[in-house]
Parts: C-alpha cells; sequence; structure tokens
C-alpha cells in the first residue's frame, strides 16, 4: 500500500474510495469493515466488481464488469477525467512524465465505446468518474481481482494512471492501495523472494548490489535473475530442473491447471516440502521438514502498509517441527557454509545492515513504535505515506495499455466464464481453516455460484450437486444458485481440496510478472 | 401493556459484512461447550441465526420472539412457549414435526440434531425396509434463537459482532427513548407557538 490503513478512519463527506477486484469485507474484513464504517460517515464509494459483493450493496457507484476488462474500464474513467477538465494540472506537469501518450491512448476509450467491452452502462462510468474528479480525496484499494489476470501489470498500471490524473498520490486519504492477501506476503517480498531483487527490492541486476551481498554472505552472486514460477514447471517439463524446495507453500492447490502441476511434482526428481501440516503438496515429497507455526516462533510479519510488527513464540514447538529460521540455518551448515546465526533478531540485524528501506528499524524499536518502511536510520519514524515529495523512480510515469481480452473466451464447448475467489471462513487453500473443526462447520464445502438464468438452462438445483468442466480438468460440488453472479459467469474457491477449484484454472499468465489468469477461463457446468 | 413486550435482536444491515462470527458464536453458545476458541470446538456448527446474502443485502435474521407466536400457537405438543419474555422451545418435547417451521414467516426455525458431549443424541426410529424392527437416528428438535436466556453476558451474537451491527431490542425502552427524544426537540420550538 502506498498509503495506511488508518487512513480509512479519517475519511467521512467529501473523500471518496474506489475499490477496484477486491471482495473486501470477504477477504479483508478489517479493513472491509472500516470501508463501510467510512461510508456511513458520508464517504463516497465506487466499486468495481463483476459480483454483488456486500461492498457493492453499499457503493454509490456500483460498476458490474466482465471479468477482465479492467483495462477497458479504468480507461473510460480516465477519458472521462480529461474530457470533463477533472484533472490535477499541477500534479501531472510537476510529478509525472507520458501525460500526453496516455492521453492520447484513452481518447477512443469513451464510455460508449467501454460498454461494447465491459458490459458497465456507460452512464455509470461518468458517475464514476465525476465522483473520483470532484472529490477531495480519492484512495483506490485493489487485490487479486486486478493482478491475476493476464493483462495484470495493465491494469495495475491503469489504475496508477487515474490516481496520477486526480493527483490522488503522496497525500493522505489517497494512494494505489493493493490489500496483500496474507500476513506477511509483504514481508516475504521485502525479503528478496522475488526473483529478479535482493532483500529490500535490491535489483539484482546492480553489480554494486551484487558486491554488498556478495561481500557479507562471502559467495559469489551470480548476475542471473532467478525464475518466475510458471518458467519453474517449465523447467521441470524440459528437464531442465532437477529439485524443488517448496516452503509455506501448497501449489498441488494453489496454482492453476493442479493436473499439470501434479504431472510436474511427480516428474521431478527430488521435492522437499516444509510446511506445518501434510498439505496436497507435502504429500508428493520426497522429504518433509516440519515447520513451526505462527505461534512456536519468535520473528516479524510486515504487513499490508509495509509495517513491520514483531510476532513472538507463545508455545515451544509441537513434535518434531523447528522455526524456519533454524531449519534453514541447519541446511546451510549441511551446504557448508559457516554463517552463524544464534536467533531471529541476529538474522534481523543482518537484514537491517543489507536493506537500506529496514535499516532504522530493530527489535528494541519495535517493541514500543509502529514503523512502517522505509525507515533509513534509528531516528527516523517510519513512512506512514510513500511518494509524498517524488515518486520511488523520482518522476512517476503514465503507462496506458490498450485493452486485450483474456487468454480463454466462452466458446460453444466452454460457454461460461470462471472466476475464482475467497471466502472469510477459509484461508487460501484451507490447510490451516480446514482443520479448524468450528470454521470448516460454518462452511463445510464449496457452493459454486451459478446464475438462475444459468440454473435453468442446464437444470440446476439450489443446492444440487454439478461437475464443472474446463478444458483442464473438472470438479464436482454443490451449487449455489444466487444473483451474486451475473447470467454467463460462475464463481468458485480454491479452498476445498475435494472439490479443488484450480483444476480448473488457466495457466496463462502476464508476461511480465507471471502471475496467472486465476480470475478468467471457460467452463461448462452440469448437474450430477 | 406495552412493557411486556418481548425483546428481540435485530441486526444493522447498513453495518453488516456478512462474517458469520454471529453463527459460530451461536453455535458455541448453544453448544455446552466451554471451548474458548472454535477451533476446540467438539460438536458441528448448529446457529440458530443464518447470515442472508442476496445481491441487494447482507443481514443475520432470527427468531423476533412475536407478540403472537405462531410457532407456538400451533404446536401439537405444547413444546414452544413463552418464558420470561421469550419464545422458547422445549428440546425434550419436541417430536420435531415442522409445522412451527411452516408457521415461522421468518424461517427463524429449523431442525437441529441434540448433541451431548459432543456427540449426537440418538433415538430409535421405524426401519423402512422392514417396520417391525428398529434403526437409530439422531434425535432432532426445533432449533430457534433463545436469547442466549442462560448465557450471563446475553446473546453471544450481539457480544461477537466486530461491526456492533447486531443489538438486543428493548421494543418498550426504545419507544420510551425516541418518546423523550422527540419530546426534547420540541425544547426550542416551543416559543414560537401560538
Amino acid at each position: 500500500m502506498s498509503n495506511s490503513i488508518d487512513e480509512l478512519d479519517l475519511m467521512g463527506t467529501g473523500n471518496a474510495i474506489f475499490t477496484i477486484g477486491s471482495n473486501t469485507t470477504e477477504c479483508h474484513p478489517i479493513i472491509g469493515m472500516r470501508m463501510m464504517e467510512a461510508v456511513q460517515r458520508g464517504t463516497k464509494l465506487i466499486v468495481a466488481d463483476p459480483r454483488a459483493i456486500t461492498l457493492a450493496q453499499h457503493a454509490d457507484v456500483w460498476l458490474q464488469l466482465k471479468p477482465g476488462t479492467d483495462v477497458a474500464l479504468l480507461n473510460s474513467i480516465a477519458n472521462v477525467l480529461i474530457n470533463e477538465g477533472m484533472i490535477d494540472e499541477n500534479f501531472i506537469s510537476t510529478r509525472t512524465e507520458g501525460f500526453e501518450a496516455a492521453r492520447d491512448l484513452v481518447v477512443c476509450y469513451t464510455p460508449e465505446f467501454a460498454e461494447t467491452i465491459t458490459t458497465v452502462p456507460a452512464q455509470k462510468v461518468y458517475e464514476a468518474a465525476r465522483i473520483i474528479g470532484s472529490s477531495k480525496t480519492t484512495a483506490t484499494y485493489y487485490t487479486m481481482g486486478i493482478t491475476q489476470h493476464t493483462s495484470g501489470v495493465d491494469n495495475v498500471r491503469s489504475v496508477a494512471n487515474i490516481a496520477m490524473l486526480t493527483g490522488n498520490m503522496g497525500k493522505p486519504l489517497t494512494g494505489v492501495n493493493p490489500l496483500r492477501g496474507q500476513n506477511n506476503v509483504q514481508g516475504s517480498c521485502d525479503m528478496g523472494t522475488l526473483p529478479n531483487v535482493f532483500p529490500g527490492y535490491q535489483k539484482i541486476n546492480l553489480p554494486e548490489v551484487r558486491k554488498k551481498f556478495s561481500e557479507a554472505w562471502s559467495v559469489e552472486i551470480p548476475a542471473t535473475e532467478g525464475l518466475k514460477l510458471p518458467e519453474v514447471f517449465e523447467g521441470i517439463e524440459k528437464g531442465e530442473i532437477k529439485g524443488l524446495f517448496v516452503l509455506g507453500e501448497n501449489p498441488m492447490r494453489s496454482d492453476p491447471d493442479i493436473t499439470h502441476i501434479k504431472h510436474c511434482l511427480e516428474a521431478i526428481d527430488f521435492l522437499v516440502v516444509q510446511d506445518i501440516f501434510l498439505t496436497e503438496t507435502a504429500e508428493l515429497a520426497d522429504v518433509v521438514l516440519p515447520g513451526a507455526s505462527f505461534a512456536e516462533k519468535d520473528g516479524t510479519f510486515s504487513s499490508t502498509e509495509r509495517r513491520v510488527q514483531l510476532v513472538r513464540k507463545a508455545i515451544a514447538p509441537i513434535g518434531n517441527s523447528k522455526p524456519d529460521w533454524q531449519i534453514l540455518v541447519e541446511l546451510l551448515s549441511r551446504m557448508g557454509i559457516s554463517k552463524e546465526y544464534s536467533s531471529p533478531e541476529d538474522i534481523f540485524e543482518e537484514i537491517r545492515s543489507l536493506t537500506p528501506s529496514y535499516c532504522g528499524i530493530s527489535y528494541a524499536r519495535l517493541e514500543t513504535e509502529h514503523l512502517q518502511w522505509p525507515c533509513p536510520s534509528e531516528n527516523h519514524q517510519g513512512t506512514p505515506i510513500l511518494h509524498v515529495d517524488k515518486f520511488a523512480r523520482g518522476i512517476g510515469v503514465f503507462l496506458a495499455a490498450e485493452y486485450r481480452d483474456p487468454a480463454e473466451l466462452p466458446d460453444e464447448d466452454y460457454p461460461l466464464i470462471l472466476t475464482t475467489g475467497r471466502i472469510t471462513t477459509h484461508y487460501h487453500t484451507g490447510t490451516m481453516s480446514r482443520r479448524c473443526w468450528g470454521l470448516d462447520g460454518a462452511r463445510p464445502e464449496e457452493m459454486v455460484e451459478v446464475n438462475p438464468a444459468d440454473a435453468n438452462s442446464y437444470n440446476i438445483e439450489d443446492g444440487g450437486y454439478i461437475v464443472v468442466t474446463s478444458r483442464r480438468g473438472e470438479l464436482r460440488a454443490r451449487a449455489q444458485v444466487t444473483d451474486r453472479v451475473p447470467e454467463g459467469l460462475i464463481f468458485t474457491t480454491f479452498h476445498f481440496s475435494e472439490s479443488p477449484g484450480n483444476i480448473l484454472t488457466n495457466s496463462a499468465a502476464d508476461p511480465i510478472t507471471g502471475t496467472p489468469e486465476f480470475k478468467v477461463c471457460s467452463a461448462k457446468i452440469r448437474s450430477d | 401493556m406495552s412493557s411486556s413486550l418481548s425483546n428481540f435482536i435485530a441486526a444493522d444491515s447498513e453495518k453488516c459484512i456478512g462474517c458469520k462470527l454471529c453463527e459460530i458464536a451461536c453455535s458455541q453458545a448453544h453448544s455446552g461447550s466451554t471451548a474458548f476458541t472454535v477451533g476446540a470446538l467438539t460438536s458441528p456448527i448448529l446457529p440458530r441465526l443464518y447470515v442472508v446474502q442476496t445481491p441487494e443485502i447482507t443481514v443475520p435474521v432470527q427468531c423476533r420472539h412475536c407478540e403472537d407466536a405462531p410457532c407456538a400457537n400451533c404446536c401439537p405438543v405444547s413444546a414452544i412457549s413463552r418464558k420470561n419474555g421469550a419464545i422458547i422451545v422445549e428440546n425434550k418435547l419436541c417430536v420435531g414435526c415442522k409445522t412451527c417451521m411452516l408457521a415461522c414467516p421468518f424461517g427463524a426455525i429449523e431442525l437441529l440434531p441434540v448433541y451431548e458431549n459432543g456427540k449426537p443424541v440418538m433415538q430409535p426410529v421405524l426401519c423402512e425396509e422392514n417396520e417391525t424392527s428398529v434403526d437409530e437416528a439422531p434425535m432432532l428438535f426445533a432449533g430457534k434463537c433463545d436469547l442466549c436466556m442462560d448465557r450471563a453476558k446475553g446473546p453471544a451474537c450481539v457480544e461477537i459482532c466486530p461491526e456492533k451491527a447486531l443489538s438486543l431490542i428493548d421494543p418498550a425502552r426504545m419507544k420510551r427513548d425516541r418518546n423523550i427524544k422527540a419530546a426534547m426537540s420540541f425544547l426550542n420550538t416551543s416559543q414560537n407557538f401560538s
């Protein structure tokens, strides 16, 4: 997030929230509640989502777009903002570049033209753009509904374009705010788990950065970037990758097209899985390393608003499990790397010494202070809002994109669009929440959302079993006949191992990030 | 007269996010378990209020403890009655005939299995294939909101709701408070009365 969660509590009459591709009340309920409280205080709310999610019920404008048409929708909002003069010319001229090219690109995306792509009535786009353009501030929130598309990068850029057009960056109650889906996914990205960066997003292709880490770790670090997730599975298929070490991840349920994933994981020579439970992925492993749960270890989590927080051990690890850092230290030493670490704090000290954005954060400060990175020195108070006087790269760039179709569109054989998402009661692949009696009891099985018109066409009863089939596989689950999805769209989660949503999804991915298109594929249904 | 109106629980749909914590808390409160977390519960999740999510609204619904309760009026075995200002089902008397489900205009009643110590209580029933032999089936009863009468802290759903969307409505008090508020609004206008 460029801004902070608490800013929601300061919003009221005159402020606006634009939420796109985020079922916030269901997937980020704490933030969703605060959005609804802000709305009750008079904050305008614009929601863009294909489904009638709870937040849409409270929206001033609900843009019910066809899945995968975000770029066309966002370009049409930009079109109205520019045409009606609701842009921040001072911000554009002093803080950004590339405005003219973006303006020329969105000129043809009139709301009327966009409607032919998105199915959103043009009038709604005018209403939404006028709220964004006339409010004192507009904060934009998004999640996987923006990123999990073959046009994911274009979607994010188009969101950023609207924030920059209206000067809604670098100020309180504004910003481009992706809500991270897990307690420490921000932290794990911060620590350099992406294939092209070291901790703190220091680029691997910069010689001075490589030199710093090579010296600190006493090893030669190659200049080549690592592989993105889809490339890893391609590499396994080609026989170029012989071994895989999976930590706290369950690709057998969380990756698209899991039949293919299973084929790859069975084909690989050596698979190690480190997790707190025996996941579907761990069942295929040659070696399983039992990790400790959050309650059994010390360390830090970094939240979606870049806030670094201490987590403290409540109980000793159960059975043979160990905190992840101890397992990794033992592996390092068996590989002949003699670096000694005595505690998580010891490791954190190394992180600080090598990562400028974490440099000012220490365990001692975290005991009493709320610190959001970048925090470059011990006397720095942290950064609740990014890009205040200038962007991280200096000048902000408008990078508008043309609309591209999703990789797989409905046709005669697979006439429905399938989109996937989450529900409040379960967490990701259900590895933890399905093992919790109460949570599993509150939602024990998959309930595929089907529009009443489609239910009628395919003779499907509410609560009856159906089979959903895509080009990659099929699953059996109960149907939930509901207007929450429009005609032609069905919705499933990926929480239920016995009805695994990702057996259906498409592995086509964004060309830049490699993020798969979980949000759109084609499917057909029949009653069972 | 109005001071004897039954209390009931109602939710504000402007606040509800549909998280279903109320359903889980309700199940826990009626499970007889002292489990501190849902992870430690042993009997199934059997709520007596139901989060409804339609395209237009998200809100839990539950018993209104009607003054002229159709469920109590129609119960053939008199298992449903008014006790301490609430409409209460006597589980042991209930025969599971479902007449109350038919009568309730809110769908607030559900036939639930009886659980004791985390296990379903079984009862003998006639076997379907052979009418002279006896089978075992879970004992069912008409489950509905009882306002958590036996719970020291009051209704569990009201206590747990993170948005304070649920509240225990005392209609008589609500009316009195609104009367007072309305009266107060005359404070500064009375001088203009002719």
